[in-house]
């Protein structure tokens, strides 16, 4: 059975190089051959799923002594699923999709290079191949990028890809050596079993390995995961065809989100780095945000939604929801992938908001009626406030009470808590007839979603990190300062609903506050519509480089 | 600064002394004036060249309703050769296709020494055909550089990328200030004008200083605030001279030609309300105080230089050996139309128009009308086929009804008219029920599709958007499977989406007006005032030379297109009716035509139509050839025998259509169950990029009767109108069939040839990297770059060859030369399109003879 695993890139590769070299006879075909050989990968991928969840998994596959190991575990079975099926939906589409692109054989060729090396990175057990894998998927992502060979834009938006990767790939290597130099084993299992005996080995300038480490392997993830300063080159890909923005945003950017759960280990003994996590991806995720609103164009509004989403997912890492983090990435690489390849779409979207009044028509036509029975506002925003937090409160307290110990967990109800409270009030927007009874209905569902996650999520963790002693151990390193923790609480409450009510009370007046009118706005406006000059300054920095290097060059009389 | 030369600057631009075009030895970056140094008369002058070269620019349509344009719209006072050299002088390349792509048709037998030999007498030359074959294997002179903007001089100069951040630039400004509802922060200054809001922008933006140009802020805020003035002063700052004027304010629109293209659209739609709009001269400003501001902020002797060569070489015309060149383009192109031309000359002398005995003595078993497009020609021949007793007629889709249409619950209404013109009246949809039922149907749908949208809201807002991944992400899944697999539909149907099947049967257009507001908002002044029925019932029927003989049952089909996911849907739909599906106008006819008050007042006109003739409208898919029948329950009992006959001749008809059209798909070598199956999934496949061809290789208009061609082959090539001159007095119909369709036939044409032959410039690139932008404005080609217009690869080129014959438009119309030649006479429009070589115009006589026009009472015989 261990064989089973290494069948699982093997497939991809096999295809890539008989398509390769039957491209000429085989012409269009040859694709199905690809289409086939991923959908077997996914079977296998579910096999080995399945059998992780009987608890008959952890194969395990050495192609060298020390080094090359593949293994099975719950992290690498759950990834293996998620990649070899968008893969496979990739496939299907680029079927018709890319059929008249010149490259079309390259393009498969591509497309199971990067499955292979993608299944490769989340099955690695050792340094080496997990280096390996990580190496080959930028590469394979700069070519697959820069498809239309045709295009001077691309090269250009493929390269700030490619180079961010590069310094991924560095943050990587450096993190390897720091582990290997630490504790003399490449093997991934030797390495985390040594610091669990021995967790403060130092390393350089007085800190210890795993910090070093830690860090290193951080940066690598923000570089891969598109997280502020480093995300430049995430909504710039869509020079790319769109199956390859589809299989980036869904399989490949949440990289660091896998990264950081296979060395969990490393990062339960470096308290501050999880510290950074939170903060980075606390900003990239806000960042994202306003920057997807801002937006004019849907791919790149999507582009932006995903880094936001990222550092939602690095910011779970940071508060110590480790498995939750990779729930987060499943969720979104099938919800995002689902937009991309659908974003060709807005024709129908365009023709049905014909449909929908616009609000005084509608105020005019229907709220005649309505208007009367609906219940004062204020109760409704008392409702609208507290019910989602009962609901959320009861939820989790209902699946696992030990929940409320870990003080990351507040962070994510934070979230939730605005997310049902935004759900309450856009219904109760909807001024319809019977109001009370869709609201009931809402309710509802939110309530049974609510209990449902919970409990996936909950059941997620338990899959994923089954050792109880462990889970206490990334709660403990993730904790804060019960003196920042309140401070940090309670800023948060006042942000959310300070801002919170200020919209509803601006909806409700149906006006702008002032603050939107005035020089702060504008100011604010420009900076985000200009997507906060990091192209800018990352272009200004190239020239000032360039100019250095040409100036020494002269200094020097090499020229 | 350096007064002196300045003075001699403003001397030389005011003397209008060809050749004069010295700059300022240094830019006067202190001597930026707001008011300009020109007179009254100067400025009208200038006012009058910047409107002509807002005016060269052809409109783009949004997404919304796109429909075909002519690229060369606003050059058609202008020759098809002067207008490519024209734009040769600006782009640095003329508008026909490569050396090799003619090579290529001479080799394969496309074009025969033959065509060869008379083109080159139609185009008048000296040289013989072995010349002309030794000059086109030679290659052609090399692409000139032609009137580029200061962005392209300057990375001439300097390197970078200069051209590309300019574009990008205006580009993002246009896309956030037209934007229709993709960003929700909006700019601030949207109340503005365009370009009043570009200086509020950039005077804030410190992206140009990050590219090194410091004082850009600065020297924003202090171009002038009046556009037309900013244009002057650009002017007299980069020193163009007089002459040159005009085409450089056409070049700087071109340089942005997508977003100068939907500002021209914005004028347009203006000015069919009698309006005016001037975002088009903003965006000229825009673009040329771009180029102002760079060559003062990167002034080098070296930029100066090279502006000053670039202005020169585009003054000058083009050189012999340019002319000589263009002379070979010209005879290809017509050696491919004339062999194009004789084919359809053959297919018209085989109809059957007084071989057979003439069709109209006996009564046809089915008449049906279909729309001009090339499209429904394969159709009408396979209908005719599989039933020799059925008519066919074609008129233009919306049947000559000018309806704004609204659908059920809708507060916005469409109008469903070719864009030349405005809708009159305003049909708003309900379900056949009473005035409660609609109510509560209209009350239920409005709720369900605020609910969908309240649903995207949530997916996209910023707040909420984390938590509802994690809790909503996995259901994806299944929907991720279903849109792969065709088993769901990525978007919901926008004509069907929030009503039960019942009520999606019983939807109607009410030609009646509507006095509640129970299922539409704009009730007022809706629907078709009765007394104006007949009036139009025998416009309409006279129009469509369909005043006698009439069958039991005359279907009028108007047709769309089923496509998903796909950015251009609309342009698959019905151009007629402004890019939306054709039934809504065909439905509002044919309940016209079936009240029997205008079936009396068309009998005292004149046109008698038997008490057992129905009008029944029909939809024709284009995508998978199935037509669909309206308003079925309402045909007189005595007609389920004809009507059942009528659906099952469609079901066949669509059957042979499919056939036809599975070679041009590459689907010939299958059997008919999987060319069925496999078109069908086209229509509902998220990945297809091609879902029909729609209108690729139309070639030919002819305005005759169906028997000239009926039985002939014209490989959906032709928009065939109906028309039958003898019936026609003053030539009313003749006027309208050469001033309205075929003007439209000649811009899809030209649609087609402009993006064949420069798809940068005048088509929209590839469709495997479009991104929408503005919500439904238009695509971009990936990350950004300027808006682009006309038509993707994906339409005209199948992966190895263009599968659109890059032709200019065959008009045969049988009437009476003199009568053509008179309604030319009145339109100067349609005469400068023939006389200026837009498209050919043939002429049929009564004896089947073919003569073209090549002016005025001067027609060379063909045949």
């Amino acid at each position: 059975m261990d064989k089973l695993i290494a069948l699982v890139p093997a497939i991809p590769v096999a295809s890539a190089i008989l398509i390769q070299l039957m491209a000429g006879r085989m012409q269009r075909r040859m694709a199905w051959l690809s289409v086939l050989a991923t959908a077997l990968t996914f079977l296998i991928t579910v096999v080995i799923l399945a059998l992780e969840l009987a608890g008959e998994g952890g194969f395990q596959l050495s192609l060298a002594d020390g080094w090359g190991i593949l293994i099975s575990d719950p992290l690498s079975a759950i990834m293996g699923v998620l990649i070899a099926g968008i893969s496979f939906i990739v496939h299907l589409y680029s079927i018709r999709y890319m059929s008249e692109e010149p490259g079309y054989a390259r393009f498969f060729v591509l497309l199971d290079l990067m499955t292979a090396s993608l299944l490769v990175l989340v099955a690695a057990a050792d340094l080496l191949s997990l280096l390996m894998a990580w190496h080959a998927i930028g590469v394979l992502l700069y070519f697959l990028l820069g498809f239309d060979t045709q295009r001077q834009s691309t090269f250009r938006y493929a390269f700030w890809t490619f180079i961010t990767y590069r310094l991924g790939d560095i943050a990587l290597i450096l993190a390897a050596a720091v582990l290997y130099h630490a504790y003399g084993s490449w093997r991934l299992d030797e390495i985390f079993a040594a610091i669990q005996a021995e967790p403060q080995v130092m390393s350089l300038l007085g800190l210890s390995a795993t910090t070093v480490a830690a860090g290193f392997l951080a940066l690598g993830a923000f570089a891969r995961s598109a997280q502020f300063l480093l995300h430049n080159w995430l909504p710039y890909t869509m020079d790319g065809p769109t199956p390859v923005s589809a299989l980036m945003h869904a399989g490949i950017v949440n990289a660091g989100g896998f990264l950081i759960n296979r060395f969990a280990p490393v990062f339960v003994h470096s308290s501050d780095i999880l510290h950074l996590l939170f903060i980075v991806g606390l900003v990239t995720a806000v960042i994202g945000s306003v920057l997807m609103l801002t937006q004019n164009d849907i791919k790149k509004a999507l582009g932006y939604s995903t880094m936001g989403q990222m550092g939602f997912m690095i910011m779970e890492l940071g508060v110590g929801a480790f498995s939750l983090a990779i729930y987060h990435l499943i969720a979104h690489g099938l919800f995002k992938g689902t937009l991309f390849l659908g974003a060709g779409g807005v024709i129908g979207d365009a023709r049905r908001d014909d449909g929908v009044p616009k609000d005084d028509i509608y105020t005019f036509v229907v709220e005649r009626r309505s208007a009367r029975r609906r219940p004062p506002w204020l109760i409704m925003a008392i409702i609208t406030l507290a019910i989602p937090a009962l609901v959320l409160f009861v939820a989790h307290w209902a699946v696992s009470s030990e929940f409320y110990h870990q003080q990351g967990a507040v962070v994510l109800l934070f979230f939730g808590w605005v997310t049902g409270a935004q759900l309450i009030f856009a219904t109760y927007r909807m001024r319809s007839e019977n109001s009370g009874r869709l609201l009931a209905l809402i309710l509802f569902s939110f309530t049974v979603v609510v209990v449902g996650y919970t409990l996936i999520s909950h059941v997620f963790e338990l899959f994923l990190y089954p050792d109880a002693a462990f889970r206490s151990l990334i709660h403990s390193a993730s904790s804060i300062d019960v003196l920042w923790f309140d401070i940090l609480i309670v800023i948060t409450t006042i942000v959310i609903v300070v801002g919170w009510l200020r919209t509803y009370y601006a909806q409700r007046n149906g006006k702008r506050g002032g603050l939107l009118a005035g020089r702060l706005w504008l100011s604010f406006y420009t900076l985000i519509s200009r997507e906060f000059y990091v192209a800018d300054i990352y272009a200004w920095f190239a020239r000032q480089l360039l100019r250095l290097a040409e100036r020494l060059n002269i200094w020097l009389r090499w020229v | 600064m350096n007064m002196t030369s300045t003075i001699q600057l403003r001397d030389g631009h005011a003397d209008n002394r060809p050749g004069v075009h010295r700059l300022s030895d240094e830019p006067n970056h202190s001597d930026i004036h707001h008011s300009s140094h020109l007179s009254m008369e100067q400025r009208a002058v200038l006012d009058e060249k910047i409107d002509t070269a807002c005016s060269r620019i052809a409109p783009l349509w949004p997404l919304k309703h796109f429909v075909a344009v002519n690229p060369f719209f606003g050059l058609s006072d202008k020759s098809f050769q002067d207008s490519s050299d024209t734009l040769a002088r600006i782009l640095g390349h003329g508008i026909y296709m490569s050396r090799d792509y003619y090579r290529e048709q001479l080799a394969n037998g496309r074009i025969s020494q033959h065509d060869l030999g008379a083109a080159i007498e139609r185009c008048g030359s000296q040289l013989s055909v072995e010349e002309v074959e030794q000059t086109l294997a030679k290659p052609a002179p090399r692409a000139k550089m032609g009137m580029a903007p200061m962005s392209r001089i300057l990375e001439r100069v300097e390197g970078g990328l200069w051209s590309s951040f300019v574009t990008e630039r205006i580009s993002l400004h246009c896309a956030a200030y037209f934007d229709l509802g993709q960003a929700m922060i909006a700019m601030p200054w949207r109340d503005q004008s365009l370009y009043a809001a570009w200086r509020k922008a950039a005077s804030v933006d410190m992206g140009p200083a990050m590219m090194g140009i410091g004082d850009f802020r600065r020297d924003v805020a202090r171009t002038p605030e009046d556009p037309r003035e900013a244009i002057a002063w650009a002017i007299e700052e980069l020193a163009i001279p007089e002459e040159a004027v005009e085409r450089y304010l056409h070049a700087s629109l071109l340089s942005i030609g997508g977003w100068a293209a939907y500002t021209r659209y914005l004028r347009w739609q203006a000015e069919l309300n009698g309006k005016g709009d001037d975002a088009i001269v903003d965006l000229l400003a825009i673009r040329v105080v771009w180029d102002i501001l760079l060559y003062q902020e990167k002034y080098s002797s070296a930029l100066a230089a090279e502006w000053r060569d670039m202005l020169e070489a585009s003054m000058r015309p083009p050189s012999a050996k340019r002319r000589a060149a263009a002379e070979i383009d010209r005879i290809m192109l017509n050696a491919m139309e004339i062999g194009f031309q004789s084919e359809v000359i053959a297919a018209i002398g085989n109809g059957m128009r007084g071989k057979i005995g003439e069709s109209t003595i006996t009564r046809p078993a089915v008449q049906a009308a279909f729309c001009i497009d090339v499209r429904s020609e394969v159709f009408r021949r396979s209908l005719e086929t599989v039933s020799p007793g059925i008519q066919t007629l074609g008129f233009a889709g919306f049947f000559g009804i000018f309806i704004e249409y609204l659908p059920l619950g809708s507060s916005q209404g469409r109008s469903h008219v070719p864009v030349l013109f405005n809708p009159a009246n305003r049909i708003c949809e309900r379900i056949k029920a009473d005035d409660d039922t609609n109510q509560r149907v209209v009350d239920k749908r409005r709720q369900s599709l605020a609910l969908s949208k309240m649903w995207k809201g949530f997916k996209y807002s910023a707040s909420s958007a984390f938590s509802f991944v994690e809790a909503i992400g996995l259901i994806y899944a299944p929907k991720l499977l279903g849109d792969s697999f065709g088993w769901s539909r990525p978007v919901p149907n926008p004509v069907t989406q929030g009503l039960d099947r019942n009520s999606i049967q019983r939807l109607t257009p009410s030609i009646e007006p509507l006095t509640t507001a129970h299922s539409c908002d704009k009730h007022d002044g809706s629907g078709i005032p009765e007394s104006d029925w007949l009036d139009h019932a025998e416009r309409i029927l006279r129009a469509m030379s369909l005043t006698d003989n009439f069958a039991r049952l005359v279907m009028l089909t108007g047709h769309g297109s089923s496509t998903v996911n796909n950015p251009h849907a609309t342009a698959l739909d019905c151009g007629a009716c402004a890019g939306q599906t054709g039934e809504a106008s065909a439905r509002v006819v044919t309940a016209i035509l079936n009240q029997p008050q205008v079936r009396q007042g068309l009998r005292e006109r004149g046109i008698d139509i038997p008490q057992d003739t129905w009008f029944i409208a029909g939809l024709h898919d284009t995508t998978t050839d199935a037509v669909t029948l309206f308003d079925t329950d309402e045909v007189p009992g005595t007609l389920h025998a004809e009507l059942s006959q009528l659906q099952q001749w469609l079901e066949q008809a669509g059957e042979l259509t499919r056939m036809q059209r599975a070679t041009i798909m590459g689907l010939a070598a299958q059997d008919d169950h999987s060319i069925r199956d496999n078109i069908y999934r086209r229509a509902s496949d998220w990945s297809q990029v091609r879902p029909e061809w729609a209108l690729a290789n139309n070639g030919a208009f002819i305005a005759a009767p169906r028997e000239r061609t009926r039985g002939s082959n014209l490989e959906g090539r032709a928009f065939l109108h109906d028309y039958d001159w003898q019936q026609d007095e003053g030539f009313k119909i003749l006027e309208l069939i050469l001033t309205a369709p075929m003007v439209v036939a000649n811009w899809i044409n030209m649609q087609y040839y402009g993006s064949v032959v420069d798809n940068d410039t005048f088509g929209s690139g590839n469709k495997v990297l479009h991104n929408i932008v503005g919500g439904a404005i238009g695509v971009l080609e990936g990350n950004g770059g300027d808006l682009r217009v006309g038509l993707p690869m994906q339409s005209l080129h199948d992966g190895k060859h263009w599968v659109h014959e890059p032709l200019r438009l065959s008009a045969f119309v049988e009437a009476p030369e003199t009568a053509i030649d008179d309604i030319l006479d009145r339109h100067d429009t349609v005469r400068q399109l023939v006389e200026n070589k837009w498209l050919h115009l043939f002429h049929i006589g009564v004896d089947g003879k073919i003569s073209r026009r090549l002016g005025k009472t001067n027609w060379d015989p063909v045949r």
